[in-house]
């Protein structure tokens, strides 16, 4: 792959991850107390902590998904994104093992948590892999501009 | 060492920016009242109790009327009253919504409103109607993800002295029949 087209690659990865997550943080402001009590269905946490936790989390899921697609400090973004992800995983895996049924609180919405919800955030942590591994990609098509000539 | 204090910034940044935007919602995280898990946990065991199988009616989940009644003092699932606008009117579970006519104008903004809790439970006047099933198959057809059905009915709801108010929907105000 020529380095354009790997950066290219690295851009879409990258501002597709930041917007899932931009979007993702986004969709529980209208109802913070409904994430809350999504979080506490997990049953991982103290219910004294969930309120600051379920509010923390949201606030660093809209930050981080807000650098990654405007490639500030991407690094360190990344980084954040893939301990939230790793996060994620655990906590789902361990709410389906539990036969616990509850809403994912991913999007905001009811949906449920599952497998496939898990799949998607092993994708997503894939994802931050690459970035990690790769770069994270410009808001360049070519690595030089050349000189086109008179 | 400069790679964990930009890491340690969006931590900080991120949750001082949660806070901001808790602030700012509609219906704000109380931050220091504890939250309890809520949700059904088919498989989460007591130590010497048998684990208790969910039971269903067309696919959707009954909810036990102990269970209805603690998520009703709690405030944390929707209830939808399948039962006609008169009988609603002359009593139904506090908050309960009274879903209109498939294709109402308030068809599609009601469901929606619901869509926001995590758990839906329909009720109806039992009897073997199937109203309560007809509704839930109706909103899970909509996309809400955990709509369950109330065990038992209304009259059973009303005997085991849950809690209740009356008057009539605002969309079938001085409509009911």
């Amino acid at each position: 792959m020529k380095p354009a087209e790997k950066n290219l690659v690295l851009l879409f990865v990258r501002v597709v991850l930041g917007a899932v997550f931009f979007y993702a943080a986004l969709a529980k402001i209208p109802n913070m107390e409904l994430f809350a009590e999504e979080t506490a269905n997990y049953r991982l946490l103290p219910a004294a902590w969930i309120p600051f936790f379920a509010v923390s989390l949201a606030g660093v899921e809209i930050l981080a998904g807000a650098m990654l697609v405007a490639g500030v400090l991407v690094r360190p973004a990344t980084i954040v994104t893939a301990g939230l992800l790793v996060a994620f995983i655990i906590a789902l895996s361990q709410a389906l093992l539990r036969g616990i049924n509850l809403s994912c609180g991913c999007f905001g919405g009811a949906e449920l948590a599952s497998w496939q919800t898990v799949g998607r955030d092993l994708v997503m942590l894939a994802a931050c892999g690459t970035l990690l591994k790769w770069g994270h990609g410009t808001w360049r098509l070519r690595n030089k501009a050349p000189y086109s000539g008179a | 060492m400069r790679f964990l204090v930009q890491l340690a910034v969006v931590g900080f940044a991120g949750a001082t920016l949660g806070l901001v935007l808790n602030a700012a919602s509609p219906h704000p995280a109380r931050l220091f009242n504890p939250v309890y898990p809520s949700s059904l946990s088919s498989g989460v065991q007591t130590c010497g109790e048998e684990p208790e199988a969910v039971r269903r009616v067309h696919g959707h989940a009954i909810m036990p009327q102990a269970e209805a009644v603690a998520a009703c003092n709690s405030c944390t699932v929707a209830f939808v009253d399948a039962r006609g606008a008169a009988a609603f009117a002359q009593g139904h579970i506090p908050s309960a919504v009274h879903l209109m006519p498939a294709g109402h104008p308030d068809e599609q903004a009601t469901i929606a409103r619901l869509g926001a809790y995590t758990t839906v439970v329909v009720y109806d006047s039992g009897g073997g109607c199937g109203l309560a099933e007809g509704v839930a198959d109706r909103l899970a057809a909509h996309g809400l993800g955990d709509v369950r059905i109330l065990d038992g009915s209304w009259k059973e709801w009303q005997a085991a002295g849950g809690p209740a108010q009356s008057g009539a929907c605002q969309t079938c105000e001085g409509t009911a029949r």
